[in-house]
């Protein structure tokens, strides 16, 4: 539908070859750094080796999963009640809990640490999801 | 045709009247959501107000009241000032990056297999890990095996300490900011323009509009809302701005790369002064929320006109 010169078509195509090429070298240096010698391709292997890591991949499918659930719970019943329903206080409310986006989580680790271990949470994946879950519900609300 | 309307306008009554009745049952869907709320966000902060006003290391029982001394040492202090500044500097890089971003959303409009390859180069950056976006850029800065070094070595020019120069490293840093960072307004100029009614470019050009005055009286303004919200993400994460530059310089040198919740962290898990810290998080949390509120009455303001 757009016609284009085909000047203006070959300067763009440079254009975006030469910034794609400098974009990626970073990410091409990761991986040269990740087989480069001494080690070479045993760094994977030890990786793939390693006891811990089935249980840190365990960790974080159920702690996601826990969040994913809980915030599409909370977030899908109070997304209704915010479109489709009339009440007393709606906007304030709805900008209350978007207030939630702009605190800073350093705000929260000190007091968060003290709660999460009053509850005796501590060191439990509840302890993980529960505030991670409080965090997202205004994001997947809006 | 009369009994439609009539239908119709009946239809319209009872949905009309059913959206206006107040449904008590709102709060029980609010419930959990606000239980959340309440409980991690609300909490958390009022404590953290009350810390702010104590002086406490962390373990001992005592909060020594402290009043308002936290809040009138962080206004003097010279780290509080140099992070602002640093977040200033995130936020021209921010900048850059929407520019950029723009651009290549522009460039990269008609679908072709090409754009699609750069489009994911491109993006790719923004779905890695910020620690391993800078654990690599860390080695890349590196100032005697980093390859750009090397290649300021090959073409014979000066090396840097990207990293270790003072006055040099929180430029290391926004750069890096970029190259991470570009990727996201990218997309989302992708999808705002592809969501331009074409008719309207078409009307331009059929006016007599050439490519460069299309773009910037037809473009330009009608992605204003798209600006607005990425200039707003952006002066969040810029002030919030933490783990790329923890990881690529722990703030250093000399706190010339802190940001405030570095610095908060830092007084907190290094120093123990809980007090302290609290206290710098409430400001940041107040710098927020003023930003945030000024630059919506900015938006106000200019839709009105």
């Amino acid at each position: 539908m757009q016609r284009r010169g085909r000047f203006t078509v070959s300067l763009s195509a440079v254009f975006l070859m030469i910034f794609t090429v400098i974009f990626f070298l970073p990410v091409i240096h990761g991986l040269s750094r990740s087989v480069s010698p001494p080690n070479g391709i045993d760094n994977y292997l030890r990786v793939l080796q390693d006891q811990r890591l089935p249980r840190y991949f365990i960790n974080s499918v159920i702690v996601s999963g826990g969040i994913i659930g809980l915030t599409m719970f909370s977030s899908t019943l109070a997304g209704y009640a915010f479109s489709k329903l009339e009440f007393p206080f709606k906007n304030v409310l709805f900008y209350v809990l978007l207030i939630t986006l702009l605190v800073p989580f350093s705000t929260l680790i000190v007091p968060l640490f003290l709660l999460v271990r009053g509850l005796g949470l501590y060191n439990s994946y509840l302890g993980l999801i529960l505030p991670q879950a409080a965090f997202a519900v205004p994001f997947f609300t809006v | 045709m009369a009994v439609n309307a009539k239908r119709l306008e009946r239809v319209g009554r009872v949905t009309s009247t059913y959206r206006r009745k107040v449904k008590w049952s709102a709060y029980l869907y609010l419930l959990p959501a606000f239980l959340l709320f309440g409980v991690f966000v609300v909490y958390p902060v009022v404590f953290n107000l009350v810390l702010s006003l104590n002086r406490w290391n962390g373990t001992g029982p005592a909060w020594i009241w402290a009043g308002l001394d936290n809040f009138v040492r962080l206004f003097k202090d010279r780290v509080v000032s140099v992070s602002l500044r640093n977040s200033a500097i995130f936020v021209l890089g921010h900048l850059v990056s929407m520019a950029l971003g723009l651009i290549l959303a522009v460039l990269l409009k008609p679908p072709s297999r090409g754009h699609s390859i750069v489009r994911t180069v491109i993006f790719l950056p923004a779905v890695l890990a910020p620690t391993i976006v800078a654990v690599t850029w860390n080695t890349i800065y590196n100032t005697s095996l980093g390859p750009l070094n090397a290649i300021l070595r090959a073409l014979s020019l000066g090396t840097q300490d990207w990293l270790g120069n003072p006055q040099l490293a929180i430029w290391s840093v926004a750069f890096v900011g970029i190259w991470a960072g570009l990727g996201f307004p990218m997309i989302i100029y992708l999808a705002s323009l592809q969501s331009i009614n074409p008719d309207i470019s078409g009307a331009a050009r059929v006016d007599g509009a050439n490519r460069i005055q299309e773009f910037r009286f037809i473009t330009l303004p009608l992605l204003r809302n798209t600006h607005l919200v990425l200039l707003m993400l952006g002066v969040i994460a810029a002030v919030q701005a933490f783990d790329v530059p923890y990881v690529l310089t722990n703030g250093g040198p000399f706190n010339a790369t802190s940001t405030l919740t570095i610095y908060t962290y830092k007084s907190v898990v290094s120093l123990s002064d809980f007090g302290y810290g609290a206290a710098l998080s409430q400001f940041t949390l107040a710098l927020l929320v003023i930003l945030t509120l000024a630059q919506r009455f900015f938006l106000r303001e200019r839709e009105a006109n």
